[in-house]
């Protein structure tokens, strides 16, 4: 044959060919260009969710309460579907549409989670003759499961059976029976788990019985007085007790404290002096980390005695075990790698994992398309769910081009009030700016006399006042660029906050850091809002130091 | 005479759609591959920093060999806008205000970060912070040399593979 011939057809050969691979390409070029996109919307709407529960808690005084955190949440949820839909919209979506990909959103908290997701049992309470519950409606409502606890039950021998309910930090409470009591007499007791010092130096807490002192790794526990903060009108003096802060006002001589736009005095001197003189003895002599540390060394002492052989194996779950020995191993409970921690952790991973695969798979009775699965989350994701707070968002059965589209984001909110955690209490300096405590700067560029006071990284935050619509700061410091702003000098070597300051240089200085830390630690976490405390504020103050 | 110019054109064109033709073809392809797997790799190499708040050097040399894997050699632009919120609250606590200050971001650069990496190992960064990665090819790929043979476009910049993504920082990183 000619050679044109043969070169015709060559071309009607490889020319479709050609076509078919280059179509091909570009179908998978769209396919992963389309998948990136639904990640970064899937990321950017979880973080608008998280971005709405964190303003709507912040300025909401009572947002520790259930009710008011349960709206907050509610509100967050229409946050991440608004921002979903503006950006599926483009193709199509509508909200309703969203909501049967969505397979849950998990909100993990302070000491449990709630997981929204579909149900079909409903109760209906308008048809007048009471409850009338369906379990089979065809109706899909959406709505958050109840409150899950991290929690774990227990039973060592034939007469302890117990519940401990873990937090993500060393908070737990004991419920049920031990060694044949009820726990403490009444069945339930809660505190924070120190380790328990023998001696003054060693790491933990020492209690002196002689001169009725307590100190943590070698350093004296003491009061403080007339902590100050800025509101919208000066400088008050106040004391935060069960997550509130109450304020003196000296000229009107009234304690009170803010909710919403209004100030809601709690008690006036001409009222009830006894009462008055109680807070502002309190205000004055602030003995809220003596008292932190007196009930945590009465709990741990507690722990140690009744439940110090606790071991995983006696858990009634199938948890990992991680190790080798007690849970409550007296040595160094409050680093991360203790014995106590580990488990902690994995109590938290077991509990969300097995409730998020039931609720997944669950969904698949909802839907009549996709096979939801639970994907598998990787160890920095599960790293950040068992020591913040957050949210976790799945999106699974769009359909892009060559695949179905199955993704989660896991997002952690770094601004909340629930958790003091060791890296957020912040030192301020007599120049006027604020350090995190391992800025190496503090040792190297700073005296012993210049460094203030241990402060809660929330009160640096612009807060709006609801009443007059101004803003304004709690504390006046400004962030120093070395650790908070840019982050040179901070010294991230040890894995945790205890870790650094027990390993600094036994300098003047280092003395002075660790006793704002320790103090500072201790009166943030004594006055959070826990759900065991009285709620009155009065026998709060009665029982502390 | 002309048979055999004729004969002499034909050859040539056989040769051009025998070699040439496939050739320019599958580095194209193979560009749209390199194309995908670069901008994969940023993407991911992003958003890992988004989430965890911090750049460590294991991270940024795993995403310039994965770069580089595919057989290029790579510019590598990063951008890490830091913001500083202390104008804004100088502004907030001068006088009652129902305008909260501006932030303002301040930028550190390629150069900056990788001399940080060299000595602090890591890089953290705060919720806030803007990271921006673009990553443009430096010597011509195998498609680029073939069309240059026939066209050349002028500029000094002209590269093929371009991959940029960015977006902020939702964690504190430690």
């Amino acid at each position: 044959m000619k050679l044109q011939g043969l070169a015709i057809i060559f071309i009607l050969i490889i020319l479709p060919i050609t076509l078919i691979i280059g179509e091909y390409a570009n179908a998978q070029k769209e396919t992963i260009a389309l998948e990136q996109k639904y990640d970064s919307s899937l990321i950017n709407a979880t973080h608008d969710a998280l971005k709405a529960f964190q303003i709507n808690t912040f300025n909401d005084a009572a947002s520790d309460i259930a009710d008011s955190k349960i709206s907050s949440i509610e509100a967050s949820v229409n946050a991440f579907y608004n921002s979903m839909e503006s950006s599926f919209g483009m193709q199509g979506y509508s909200q309703a549409d969203l909501q049967s990909y969505v397979p849950a959103i998990v909100y993990t908290m302070y000491d449990g989670y709630y997981i929204y997701s579909p149900y079909t049992n409903v109760a209906d309470l308008s048809s007048g003759t009471g409850l009338n519950i369906d379990l089979n409606s065809n109706n899909i409502q959406y709505g958050f499961k109840p409150y899950v606890y991290y929690s774990c039950r227990y039973t060592m021998g034939s007469n302890s059976d117990f519940v401990i309910n873990y937090s993500l930090d060393n908070h737990i409470t004991v419920q049920g029976t031990v060694n044949g009591e009820p726990v403490k007499g009444t069945g339930i007791y809660s505190g924070y788990l120190l380790t328990i010092a023998n001696s003054i130096d060693d790491e933990g807490i020492y209690y002196d019985r002689i001169n009725n002192k307590y100190y943590y790794s070698g350093i004296e526990i003491k009061a403080e007085s007339n902590l100050t903060e800025y509101l919208i009108d000066g400088e008050y003096k106040y004391i935060k007790l069960n997550g509130t802060k109450y304020y003196w006002d000296e000229h009107e001589e009234n304690i009170f404290y803010i909710l919403g736009r209004n100030r809601i005095k709690q008690v006036e001197k001409s009222a009830n002096e006894e009462v008055y003189n109680s807070y502002v003895e309190k205000i004055k002599n602030n003995t809220s980390a003596i008292s932190y540390y007196k009930q945590a060394y009465e709990f741990s002492t507690w722990v140690q005695e009744n439940l110090k052989d606790l071991k995983v194996s006696n858990a009634k779950a199938n948890m990992l075990d991680t190790g080798n020995g007690n849970i409550f191993q007296n040595k160094k409970i409050e680093y991360p790698s203790s014995n106590f921690n580990l488990h902690r952790k994995e109590v938290i991973r077991y509990s969300i994992e097995s409730n998020l695969s039931v609720a997944i798979a669950n969904f698949n009775n909802y839907t009549n398309s996709t096979n939801f699965q639970m994907p598998k989350l990787d160890e920095i994701e599960w790293e950040m769910l068992q020591n913040e707070v957050s949210i976790i968002s799945f999106l699974q059965g769009l359909n892009i081009g060559g695949k179905v589209y199955n993704g989660y984001t896991v997002v952690t909110n770094s601004k909340t009030e629930e958790i003091v955690k060791e890296e957020r209490i912040y030192i301020t300096t007599t120049d006027g700016y604020y350090h995190k405590t391992n800025d190496e700067d503090l040792i190297k560029e700073y005296a012993q006399d210049e460094l203030v006071l241990g402060v809660f990284d929330l009160d640096f935050e612009i807060r709006k006042d609801a009443s007059t619509g101004t803003y304004y700061t709690h504390k006046t410091e400004l962030g120093c660029y070395g650790s908070i702003i840019g982050q040179e000098k901070v010294d991230n070597s040890f894995g945790s906050m205890y870790e650094y300051l027990r390993n600094l240089e036994d300098i003047e200085q280092a003395k002075k850091i660790k006793q704002i830390y320790y103090i500072s630690i201790g009166r943030e976490r004594f006055g959070m809002y826990k759900v065991e405390n009285p709620s009155n504020i009065t026998s709060i103050i009665d029982k502390m130091e | 005479m002309s048979d055999t110019f004729i004969t002499i054109i034909a050859i040539f064109l056989a040769a051009i759609l025998m070699f040439v033709f496939p050739l320019m073809t599958l580095a194209d392809r193979n560009d749209d591959v390199t194309q995908l797997t670069v901008q994969t790799a940023t993407t991911e190499f992003v958003d890992d920093i988004r989430r965890t708040g911090k750049l460590t050097e294991d991270k940024y040399n795993s995403f310039v060999s994965s770069i580089v894997a595919t057989g290029n050699a790579y510019d590598v632009e990063l951008e890490f806008q830091i913001l500083d919120e202390n104008p804004a609250k100088k502004d907030t606590q001068s006088t009652g205000t129902t305008v909260i200050g501006e932030n303002i971001y301040y930028s550190v650069y390629t150069t900056q970060i990788e001399t940080r990496l060299g000595n602090d190992h890591q890089y953290i960064l705060k919720e806030g912070d803007i990271v921006s990665v673009s990553v443009k090819n430096r010597g011509a790929t195998l498609a680029q040399t073939l069309r240059n043979v026939y066209y050349r476009v002028t500029g000094n910049d002209t590269y093929t593979i371009y991959a940029s993504w960015a977006g902020t920082v939702t964690v504190n990183g430690k």
